[in-house]
């Protein structure tokens, strides 16, 4: 028979999904996939901190930090109800620690 | 040598992976494996031809996603398409319009949107007055993009006045003209869940028909997966001058008509 | 299957130069080798010119352009709202050419030898390739919307591309008078920039609230809803009142014909609005050289390989910005630059013949109600079930105060500056 009759309780969720659409708001279930590298990573970060660009604005460069406070200020950021920002809270749930940690290090190792 | 060794190698794999694919079961195709659209082609085979579909590939986000049908007829009374039927097998109900077909359509061509939960196969079949059925499907991948989500929030207001345009005048000699039809309406499909968490009552328009002076000549039944405020863009041939009346009935039996005026170019 | 001569070729130097980390991490290429050509030098197309040479400092990367400067459409709408001149939303491509060894050329590519890997420009040069990047942006859909062709462009702007368009736009709406009606004619998905009309909106009332207050501006819309709908409609009625409205599709905002001469829009269900300036944004498509190249499907857009942004199509091309089909991120500048990070790394390692590493794209699109009211909606997307899916994002909360919608407006001109200079350099 059909899946709909099998679990009835999808049958809910999937209209809702289409009507309601709530925003994705909550991280998906990260499933295993190769690492991204750090230089990817790095990269998508450069969206708003291009350094030597973000010099003079209110965006903070990240080249030159000190490992640690970079990986704690990411990690209020992405700690439920942790520091609210403009958009880092909502773009940095699906990092997980592994990667946090070299992006940490990626831009502790780079020039100011 | 070794060229050759690999060259027959790869033979070999293409001929493994070949026989491979024609007998590992395949999927079967959505109108074998859909109970409501065995039954309503009850033994038919369909035909993938004179059926054209015309849906996104990708669809930014599943609750109005526009669907085109062109079926080619005649449309004359022992050579036309006498229904239609559309599917999305990949909503929690199949069913999304059935439409019911007189000649004086004068073309099986529609336009309608529909709600898709989730990517999957688009599947519309056409029953011809000799028993044929044509068919087409197509795939489209809703992707769900959080910049284009909105939400639409639950009204209880009641059916909305109807929109409906009609060319004025018709072309003559049997020429077809598009009529368009809108009416404000929740369309609300009883597996949404409102705020306090309980699902919100179903509410939807079941019934919509258009009469060419009082003799129909459309039946739709819309299902859930209709978008709300249901939209639908049909042809009509009219002989001559005459009165269309266009009749929506949703399932709490409240009901909305218009009416307007047909006339042909002499 | 013949092997591909630049990839054996590489794959000695290469084998050297790239290595990875005992963390799994590639480490930066140093020397690679192979001609990368892309054409189109705006958000995409410079972006990946600097990421490659980044990347691989020693690479041989042509990047073709016919201006002489790049107008931004992000601002564009500031300049129309009177933020901005239009000075400042050109960039010149002297710094990707000078310090960045990027070899620019000032051509149109007017064709593809997918067969001998040419790019083919309009003077009849050709320029070979081993790797292609096509970020050529988008062209208007001339035979989409009734009545709206080339010429009546002129009278009725889109101003979707940034440049004569644009200005255009603004002068008739500085021309226009107190109390004239500003039509927009807005496309169903999928088009460049899904917020680029409701911040349109906003800026042209921020123009009108001084100095044409009696006017105001109706958008027709083909689609029901649209992008950060609900922080749009509560910013327009705390900063302009009721001088925009919104009509959508099932409120007949649906626009099916329009005629230039009389600066007339008429909808789906027969309604006519008669401007005093009207702006159409039409329904869109891949900039020309992707159907040159074909690489576009049916739908007039490009279909990618969601891992690297490789044409499903044809293979050692590569589609990235509006003209590919990425969906959920949406067609922003954001992303087209977050795109070209991750093709530029795919297209590296392919000329290595290594697979393409994991990516991974953000965006963040920012749109001004007022110079001090900025909102806006960010996603994070990977890869799931080989396909682009959208892991975590959010917008801008409904209730806050004019702290964050400053802050947020402060940000969206911070971003602007950051990343015209990473790309231009100025
Ligand atoms: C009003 C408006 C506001 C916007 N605001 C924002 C915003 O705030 N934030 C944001 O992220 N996005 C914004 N966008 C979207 C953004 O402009 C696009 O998403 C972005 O430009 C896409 O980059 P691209 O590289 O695909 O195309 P483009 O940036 O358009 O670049 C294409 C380039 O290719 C060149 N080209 C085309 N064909 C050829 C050829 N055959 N040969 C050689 N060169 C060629 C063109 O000359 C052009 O320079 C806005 C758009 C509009 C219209």
């Amino acid at each position: 028979m059909r899946k709909m009759v099998s679990f009835p309780s999808r049958r809910r969720r999937v209209f809702a999904a289409v009507l309601a659409t709530p925003f994705l708001s909550t991280v998906m279930s990260v499933a295993a996939a190769d690492p991204v590298p750090v230089t990817t990573l790095a990269y998508g970060c450069m969206g708003c901190h291009a350094a030597p660009a973000a010099e003079g604005s209110g965006i903070r460069t990240l080249a030159g930090r000190d490992a640690d406070d970079l990986l704690a200020a990411m990690k209020e950021y992405r700690a439920p109800g942790g520091t609210a920002s403009t958009s880092m809270h909502r773009v940095i749930g699906g990092y997980s620690d592994v990667e946090l940690q070299a992006l940490a290090d990626h831009f502790a190792g780079q020039e100011p | 040598m070794r060229v050759r060794a690999r060259g027959w190698l790869c033979l070999f794999l293409a001929c493994g992976l070949a026989g491979w694919s024609c007998a590992a079961p395949a999927d079967p195709p959505v109108w074998k494996a859909v109970p409501e659209v065995r039954d309503w082609l009850n033994g038919a085979e369909p035909q993938f031809e004179h059926l054209h579909l015309d849906l996104p590939l990708v669809s930014e986000e599943g609750m109005s996603v526009p669907l085109a049908i062109d079926v080619t007829s005649a449309m004359t009374p022992d050579d036309s398409i006498v229904a239609i039927r559309v599917f999305a097998a990949g909503n929690p109900q199949p069913e999304v319009l059935d439409l019911t077909l007189d000649p004086r359509l004068g073309r099986a061509v529609f336009e309608t949107r529909i709600r898709l939960d989730e990517s999957q196969t688009v599947l519309v079949l056409a029953r011809h007055s000799d028993g044929r059925v044509f068919a087409a499907e197509q795939a489209v991948r809703v992707a769900n993009s959080g910049c284009l989500a909105r939400s639409e929030e639950a009204f209880d207001a009641p059916m909305g006045e109807p929109r409906v345009a009609v060319p004025d005048p018709f072309p003559a000699d049997r020429g077809h003209g598009e009529v368009r039809s809108l009416i404000l309406h929740p369309m609300e499909t009883g597996f949404r869940e409102g705020p306090d968490g309980e699902p919100l009552p179903r509410r939807i328009i079941e019934d919509f028909s258009v009469s060419l002076d009082g003799e129909i000549v459309l039946a739709a039944r819309f299902h859930a997966a209709m978008s709300a405020n249901p939209y639908l863009a049909f042809r009509l041939a009219p002989e001559q001058d005459g009165e269309l009346v266009l009749r929506w009935l949703d399932e709490t039996g409240e009901e909305r008509s218009a009416t307007r005026t047909v006339r042909v170019v002499d | 299957m013949s092997a591909d001569p630049v990839r054996r070729r590489l794959l000695g130097a290469l084998g050297a130069s790239i290595g990875l980390t005992a963390a799994g991490l590639p480490i930066q290429l140093s020397a690679a080798g192979g001609r990368v050509v892309i054409v189109g030098g705006g958000f995409g197309g410079a972006a990946a010119a600097r990421a490659l040479r980044q990347l691989s400092p020693g690479l041989d990367v042509t990047l073709i352009e016919p201006s002489a400067v790049f107008r931004t459409c992000p601002f564009s709408n500031l300049y129309l709202g009177g933020l901005r001149d239009y000075g400042s939303l050109g960039h010149h491509y002297g710094y990707l050419q000078g310090p960045h060894g990027i070899r620019v050329v000032r051509a149109t590519a007017v064709d593809v030898d997918v067969e001998r890997r040419r790019v083919h420009l309009h003077d009849g040069g050709r320029v070979p390739y081993d790797r292609l990047i096509l970020s050529p942006g988008i062209d208007m859909r001339w035979d989409a919307l009734e009545g709206y062709d080339e010429a009546a462009a002129q009278r009725l702007p889109h101003a979707w591309k940034a440049g004569a368009q644009t200005r255009l736009l603004h002068r008739q709406l500085r021309a226009m008078d107190d109390g004239g009606l500003f039509v927009m004619v807005i496309p169903d998905n999928p088009y460049r920039c899904p917020p680029g009309p409701y911040e349109r909106a906003a800026m042209v009332a921020h123009y009108c609230k001084r100095h044409k207050p009696k006017s105001k501006i109706l958008l027709l819309d083909a689609k029901d809803g649209f992008s950060k709908q609900a922080l749009f409609e509560q910013g327009w009625r705390d900063v302009y009142g009721d001088m925009i409205e919104w009509v959508g599709f099932s409120a007949d905002g649906q626009v099916l014909r329009v005629d230039a001469d009389e600066r007339l829009a008429e909808t789906a269900f027969g309604e006519r609005h008669r401007a005093a300036v009207m702006n159409v944004i039409p329904p869109q498509q891949a900039g020309r050289i992707a159907r040159q190249a074909r690489v576009t499907d049916s739908s007039g857009w490009v279909p990618v390989k969601p891992e690297t942004f490789e044409s499903r199509q044809v293979p050692g091309i590569y589609v990235i910005g509006d003209a590919a089909v990425a969906a959920p991120m949406p067609k922003s500048a954001f992303c087209a630059h977050a795109q070209a990070g991750v093709t530029a790394a795919a297209v590296l390692a392919s000329l290595a013949n290594r697979p393409p590493p994991s990516p991974v794209w953000l965006n963040t699109c920012y749109s001004l109600i007022a110079p001090d009211y900025g909102i806006s909606i960010s996603g994070q997307y990977r890869l799931r079930d080989n396909a682009i899916a959208e892991v975590t994002g959010g917008i801008s909360p409904l209730e806050a105060g004019p702290g964050l919608r400053q802050r947020e407006a402060d940000h969206a001109r911070d971003w602007y500056h950051v990343m015209t200079t990473a790309i231009w350099g100025a």
